[in-house]
């Protein structure tokens, strides 16, 4: 079974009185173990698309299933809190908090269940994923770019959810960060079996992928 | 990482806001609690003041009331004297408050008897046979000796049993008892002549009577005017000082005294075919000049003793005075600057509400992307608020508690420039109203300032903390409201 299913999904925004349809009737699933990239031209709607997928807003017209639930089970902040993890372009780490620290605010606001030394697990993942325990222990805004985006994928990860969500992660990264982020995810989604879903208009990223998902004029153009 | 630990970083590490909040909770935390300490430090001296002093309300008639409708033309139609049932009635109603009450039946009588003793400087005003006073006492510890205005210093008081029967027992000043010679134990004999003068001008003595009172106490009053009289009062009498010509008796004595002469005036006036315009029935608190003494069980009583005994009393030609209204004349300054501080109070309350949520909602403006990225991971708005409210109410619990260090400090500075160093009380002195004496001590305003003291009571203190508790509670609600309209997806994406 698909971790995520998407069906007839439809997605809109008002325009005085006309309906402007981003997303219309979108069918897809994704699994575990496979990193998917979303491509398309600006304005297609890969972002609305990702921010439905990440329940960061509700959904209009179909349906997302989490493992055969529909998301309007459950409420936003629970599937936020619980069971995805997001990534986005600007990294969006809070800038007073060091790397752990940033780490561990998700873990304590997750209703997963943590390990009771949160702290060295979020160290120890930090370091896996290349950041060191001097780098962890800095303010985040003493990173480098590929470093805080590294931290944003701990963070997103730091909560034991199977589900990674990225919108365009390597859009503010140079080349050589760009690749060892793509085998980050790579590894994410082949060793540790999570279903990663990347938006990106990077063609390095795109070649990596297990599964490239083109959307044009709202619909998914599907080449494997 | 829970909102707790959160607010804490969030004070640790973004030193400018916390900063300027607590900036802003010291200068208005200042503000509230200096108000607090006035507030509480006038009310502070006036118990200590009037702790001081014995708990005397006086009830006397309202000769103010009276001149005043006379110079309107009003008419008045019958005034209600004060009856001695009035007396009982209060005493039955308020009893719990009262300690003990007396009142002067007083009565003037002329004879040659006595010398009167003069004030340095002075000679008798009036003319005919020198005027005294006879005045008397229901109690023991009469008023003037309760009050303190008074004290024995030779002989004794009266028994009940000589108050009871009225005896002719005599307490007089020590000036006068000097002026006659007389010390305690020696029989002082009085003639009274009761004279009228007939249609041809001719005197005519109506009748003589001759008491012999033991004198059995002399007193030494504590604040007799010294120096040359300035001003006299009631045509002409120096009232501050009559006092000493004054004979203490028992009511009761001065009651049968008064008996005897309306008998002789009735007999008169039967002559003169006018038996009509005498009254019926003697009663001694007829005519105003007479005020009674309550004496409380505590300062603490006297709004309540008063308000219980007017509703008993029903008569609004009388007036109830206690050392607290005396307080409060003197005490005018303090009193306004507390009425001023305690406004100040509730409007630094209200703007200080308005002045944080302003800087509090800039914060959240400030913080949109950190709040975004909570909101992104899941969590819930209320727990937002909930780290926002402890982060300043950590910081606004610091602010209040360095304000207390300089409150007192501020307070002292502004009562300082508010408080002048002097008061003068003009007495409006009317030479148509009769001065009653009351035995409420006089209190003056430099004593009343040297009680007057800022310092830090655990009430206002507590007071102070949950103002500050409230507004910032309150102010945080309201700047988080912006919060509700945060979507993390606008945030982030
Ligand atoms: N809040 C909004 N109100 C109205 N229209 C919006 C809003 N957000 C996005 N859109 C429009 O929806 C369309 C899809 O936007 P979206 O951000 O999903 O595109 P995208 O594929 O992510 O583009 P890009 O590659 O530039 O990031 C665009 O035409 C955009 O202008
Ligand atoms: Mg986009």
């Amino acid at each position: 079974m698909p971790i995520l299913a998407v069906r007839n999904l439809s997605y809109h925004y008002q325009d005085g009185d006309y309906r402007r349809y981003v997303l219309r009737d979108i069918n897809a699933e994704f699994e575990k173990g496979k990193f998917y990239a979303i491509l398309g031209p600006s304005g297609s709607g890969k972002t609305t698309f990702l921010s439905l997928l990440g329940a960061m807003e509700s959904i209009q017209e179909g349906i997302i299933e989490f493992e055969g639930t529909p998301y309007s089970n459950y409420d936003l902040n629970s599937i936020r809190r619980n069971l995805i993890g997001m990534v986005f372009q600007s990294y969006n780490l809070i800038d007073y908090m060091t790397a752990v620290e940033n780490v561990l605010v998700a873990m304590s606001i997750t209703q997963q269940k943590m390990p009771a030394d949160c702290r060295a697990v979020a160290y120890n993942l930090l370091d896996y994923l290349g950041i060191t325990k001097t780098k962890a222990d800095r303010l985040v805004t003493k990173l480098s770019g590929g470093e805080q985006q590294r931290v944003a994928i701990a963070r997103a990860l730091a909560t034991n959810v199977d589900v990674i969500l990225a919108d365009e992660p390597t859009g503010n990264v140079d080349e050589s960060t760009e690749e060892e982020i793509i085998q980050i995810f790579k590894m994410l989604a082949h060793q540790h079996n999570k279903c990663v879903i990347v938006v990106t208009h990077s063609a390095t990223v795109a070649n990596e992928a297990d599964v490239i998902l083109t959307l044009r004029r709202g619909g998914f153009v599907t080449d494997e | 990482m829970n909102y707790f630990r959160r607010a804490l970083i969030s004070i640790t590490r973004k030193i400018p806001k916390t900063l300027i909040l607590l900036l802003i909770v010291l200068i208005l935390g200042n503000i509230m609690l200096s108000s607090l300490l006035i507030v509480q430090s006038v009310d502070g001296t006036k118990d200590a003041v009037l702790k001081e002093l014995p708990p005397i309300v006086s009830l006397s008639f309202n000769f103010e009331k009276l001149n005043e409708m006379m110079m309107k033309g009003e008419d008045f139609g019958e005034i209600k004297w004060l009856t001695f049932d009035d007396l009982d009635n209060i005493a039955a109603a308020c009893g719990s408050y009262i300690k003990s009450y007396d009142y002067a039946v007083t009565t003037g009588m002329q004879t040659t008897s006595l010398e009167r003793a003069e004030r340095e400087g002075s000679s008798y005003p009036g003319f005919g046979m020198p005027a005294f006073t006879f005045s008397g006492a229901a109690i023991p510890m009469f008023a003037l000796l309760e009050s303190g205005e008074a004290e024995i210093v030779s002989g004794r008081t009266f028994t009940e049993q000589e108050l009871a029967e009225g005896r002719p027992v005599l307490i007089m000043s020590e000036q006068l008892a000097e002026q006659n010679n007389y010390v305690i134990g020696d029989t002082v004999t009085i003639e009274n002549t009761l004279v009228t003068y007939t249609q041809a001008g001719e005197e005519r003595i109506l009748d003589t009577l001759v008491f012999d009172f033991d004198l059995i106490g002399i007193i030494a009053y504590k604040n007799l005017p010294v120096g040359e009289s300035e001003q006299t009062s009631f045509f002409g009498i120096d009232t501050e000082w009559e006092r000493v010509n004054t004979l203490i008796t028992p009511n009761n004595f001065i009651r049968q005294y008064n008996e005897m002469w309306m008998e002789i005036n009735r007999e008169y006036y039967q002559e003169l075919g006018m038996a009509d315009f005498f009254p019926e029935e003697y009663n001694p608190l007829m005519g105003g000049t007479t005020s009674i003494t309550y004496i409380l069980n505590s300062s603490e009583d006297f709004e309540s003793f008063i308000k219980r005994s007017q509703d008993v009393l029903n008569n609004e030609w009388y007036l109830f005075t206690s050392q607290e209204d005396n307080f409060q004349k003197v005490a005018q300054p303090l009193e306004s600057m507390k009425n001023i501080l305690n406004y100040a109070f509730y409007i630094t309350l209200g703007s200080s509400i308005v002045v944080l949520a302003l800087v509090l909602f800039a914060f959240i403006r400030d913080r949109k992307k950190e709040i975004g990225i909570y909101l992104a991971l899941g969590e819930r708005k209320s727990k937002i608020v909930l780290q926002l409210v402890l982060e300043s109410l950590i910081i606004g619990i610091i602010g209040a508690t360095l304000a207390v260090g300089t409150g007192v400090f501020i307070a002292s500075m502004i009562s300082d420039a508010m408080l002048p160093d002097q008061l003068t009380i003009e007495e409006e002195f009317n030479p148509m109203i009769p001065v009653v004496e009351d035995y409420l001590a006089k209190i003056d305003y430099s004593s009343v300032l040297q009680s007057f003291d800022i310092g830090l009571d655990i009430r206002s203190t507590v007071a102070f903390y949950i103002a500050i508790v409230i507004t910032i509670i309150l102010a945080q609600l309201i700047a988080s409201t912006y919060i509700l309209s945060f979507d993390p997806k606008k945030i982030m994406m």
